[in-house]
């Protein structure tokens, strides 16, 4: 049960985060979203769609997140069960660690399954 | 000696040298011998004892190993006296290596990397006789020293390493300092032309099998295009199992870097010391 509302808490409990949203992984679309621009959302919107690539790509194993690192955003994607994805863009850091170990513990107070 | 034992052509390109080792590799089990490799105008073979490369040799190259042992020679012997100590050997029955080692013209790791480098050579020149014909000579007595023998990930390794010399110290390095948690790092060139990765430099990797290595080569590929999409500028990927665990893949240069991860704290180092290397 993820909508809107909760997504703009989560973003708010996230430092740096500039956008958060809950991704259809078959469509590849992002179905809430929570932005700080429009800036973020476009990049959000390409994250909404190559998000399940990075998830299955390549790997026999199940992977349940996908972290991508780049001189100007951390893109993560965190799987919720088989058809939905938490798809997070922040600001780069040198504590990428710290980040990580935050953002997790955000998304593991959310409840289980994708959006109402 | 048993007779030999007929085992077919080698398979076709386009990865004639990857499909060889594999073969290699699949012979564990078969104990120790000889691989031989039989073409119209070249023959050879390998050395293998328990699906590890003792040796190899392209028959009519044997003065390459006398070069690729003095490149490795600090000070520099000269080619007279490893020629002199080699026959000495040969009327001794005394192991070349060893008397070179405790002769001290080489050291031990000297004395690996040439003999690694010299059946990377020769495997290489063995893959492309097309069509080949192999045969199985089992040896009776385990014969070869481990120290010296090689996985056929780490002579695929060092035929890469030797097609793309200039790329193997900054890989090694990338790789060292963001696997000093644990992890198994393979780099990969892709200035060659070659249609998949291959493997020039392995920190950690030793427990890897051929075919495992290749695959997370594929993988790191494939995921950096897919990253590339989302961010031109991306730098990093990285995948977490939910058994723990997981991969990496990052770029320097034409090098591909891919590594895996059976624990998510050494996945964590690696991730937080590639920040720390690009913050500066």
């Amino acid at each position: 049960m993820i909508g809107r509302e909760a997504l703009r808490d989560l973003r708010a409990r996230v430092p740096g985060c500039r956008g958060i949203a809950l991704v259809d992984l078959r469509r590849g679309e992002a179905i809430a979203t929570s932005c700080r621009d429009a800036e973020s959302a476009q990049a959000l919107d390409l994250s909404a769609a190559g998000a399940l690539a990075l998830l299955e790509t390549g790997t026999s194993c199940s992977v349940d997140e996908a972290v991508v690192l780049s001189s100007e955003a951390l893109h993560l994607v965190h799987r919720r069960g088989p058809s939905h994805a938490l798809v997070t863009l922040c600001l780069p850091t040198r504590n990428l660690g710290g980040l990580l170990a935050q953002i997790r513990a955000v998304l593991e107070t959310l409840p289980e399954g994708g959006s109402r | 000696m048993r007779p030999a034992a007929d085992l077919g052509e080698l398979p076709p390109a386009p990865a004639p040298l990857a499909a060889f080792l594999e073969r290699i590799e699949e012979m564990s089990s078969e104990g120790t011998g000889a691989l031989r490799v039989e073409g119209a105008r070249s023959s050879g073979a390998v050395l293998v004892e328990g699906g590890r490369i003792c040796w190899a040799v392209v028959d009519g190259s044997a003065r390459r190993l006398t070069d690729m042992l003095r490149a490795q020679m600090d000070p520099l012997a000269e080619r007279g006296a490893i020629e002199a100590l080699y026959r000495s050997c040969q009327r001794t029955g005394r192991p070349l290596g060893e008397a070179l080692v405790q002769e001290g013209l080489v050291t031990e790791i000297g004395l690996r990397t040439a003999l690694l480098d010299h059946s990377a050579d020769a495997v290489a020149s063995l893959s492309r006789i097309a069509p080949a014909r192999l045969s199985w000579i089992e040896h009776r007595r385990r014969r070869y020293d481990a120290r010296y023998s090689f996985s056929p990930l780490e002579v695929l390794a060092a035929v890469g390493s030797l097609a793309a010399p200039a790329e193997v110290h900054r890989a090694l390095e990338g790789l060292r300092f963001r696997l000093a948690a644990g992890g198994a790092g393979v780099a990969y060139t892709r200035s060659l032309g070659f249609s998949a990765p291959l493997p020039l430099a392995l920190v950690g990797a030793e427990r890897l099998r051929l075919g495992e290595a290749l695959e997370l080569g594929r993988w790191a590929i494939d995921a950096l295009e897919v990253a590339r999409a989302l961010s031109p500028s991306r730098d990093l990927v990285a995948t977490f199992r939910r058994t723990g665990g997981g991969s990496a893949a990052w770029e320097e240069g034409a090098t591909a870097l891919a590594a895996t991860f059976t624990d998510a704290s050494s996945l964590a180092f690696a991730l937080a010391r590639h920040a720390r290397s690009r913050a500066g």
